[in-house]
């Protein structure tokens, strides 16, 4: 009987630590791998630092070797988001006014958002107005 | 005796009272080295500055190119010669930063406890206290659990899993350093998965100072429309 309790514990030992181990080996991670992956960073990193106010364009510019041999991101200059992804020029174009007020309100006033739908009212509405009398025309003309 | 006894639990009590609200500004220098799915590399370095009451995140970025980066809200702000560049919603606001989880003391268990996310289980394994954190059931299609594991009673590592179970990412924080009694990580891991890639992400940070009292200007940045 002590035998089958003694195995009974271990088991449940057992079980209960791999059970646990395997939530724990989540944690776990290759870090070589990822010094190895950001190793030429930790290099741009240094010099940046002993060449105080450099810029990537000025590296890029110079030709210097630690970002031209490098696979850049050049992500890091954000475009506006605007309403349904679709271009603040095509929105003023097709909508007008309308378009124009639904990226100002979308793009939380920005200017440059604005001004390009803006651009896209002012350059449709002629075209618009040209068609809508040419087709005038040409209704009352048959 | 009893008085003695009343005296050291008001003692903890205040001290417990004033620790929580004593921090509310940080500042340091930072650097995000990037690695991503397509393998391209990116480097960011500046300042960051945070003042908790009124959560607005400032980058001052020297590195790439020299501008500044506001995170209001949802929003992240690029501004270049005090214009605003572009706009870019965020997914997350900034209550939920390690900057304001960090100053508002629940950096433990990185603010769920204050999120509608439940404790489904609690184990100690290898050193550390891991605690599995389930979305709320009306959630649930939407976000996964999530597992946080700490050591030392210290934030060591965070698990975002989807809601078929994927692990989406993993971050870890390391190297805490003690500054007046505040304990901040100077490296942030992350680690990405997307099918069988990886990507990674080491955020740094170093020369952190707390409820920094100049550059007022900075930490309540105003944004030029």
């Amino acid at each position: 009987m002590k035998k089958v309790l003694l195995i009974t514990g271990v088991l449940i030992l057992f079980i209960t630590n791999s059970l646990f181990a395997n939530d724990a080996d989540l944690f776990e991670y290759d870090e070589s791998k990822i010094n190895t992956e950001l190793n030429e960073l930790n290099e741009l990193e240094n010099y940046v630092n002993n060449n105080q106010g450099i810029t990537l364009s000025e590296m890029l510019n110079n030709k210097n070797s630690l970002v031209t041999n490098m696979a850049l991101d050049m992500s890091f200059c954000l475009s506006d988001d605007t309403p349904m992804g679709i271009p603040s020029f095509c929105w003023g174009c097709f909508f007008g006014p309308v378009g124009v007020l639904m990226v100002w309100a979308f793009t939380d006033r920005s200017k440059k958002q604005t001004t390009d739908a803006f651009w896209g009212c002012a350059i449709s509405t002629p075209i618009y107005v040209v068609l809508g009398i040419g087709g005038q025309f040409l209704w009352n003309w048959y | 005796m009893l008085i003695r006894i009343t005296l050291i639990i008001l003692i903890t009590l205040f001290s417990n009272i004033s620790f929580s609200q004593a921090f509310f500004r940080i500042k340091a220098d930072f650097s995000i080295k990037a690695k991503g799915f397509n393998g391209k590399s990116q480097l960011t370095m500046g300042k960051v500055y945070y003042d908790k009451t009124i959560k607005k995140i400032v980058y001052k970025i020297k590195y790439p190119e020299k501008s500044d980066w506001v995170s209001v809200d949802t929003n992240m702000y690029h501004i270049v010669n005090n214009k605003v560049t572009s706009r870019k919603s965020l997914p997350a606001i900034v209550e939920f930063t390690i900057f304001h989880i960090a100053l508002s003391g629940n950096l433990s268990n990185y603010g769920l406890d204050k999120s509608p996310f439940t404790i489904s289980k609690v184990q100690q394994s290898k050193g550390m206290v891991i605690t599995t954190w389930d979305p709320p059931q009306l959630y649930s299609k939407i976000y996964g659990r999530i597992i946080v594991s700490n050591k030392n009673k210290k934030l060591y590592g965070i698990i975002f899993f989807s809601p078929d179970g994927m692990i989406l990412r993993k971050q870890f924080f390391k190297k805490y350093q003690n500054i007046n009694g505040f304990s901040f990580p100077s490296e942030v891991l992350q680690i990405s998965y997307n099918e069988s890639k990886e990507s990674y992400e080491l955020s740094s940070f170093k020369n952190i100072i707390i409820n920094d009292m100049n550059e007022d200007y900075i930490y309540d940045y105003y944004i030029k429309k």
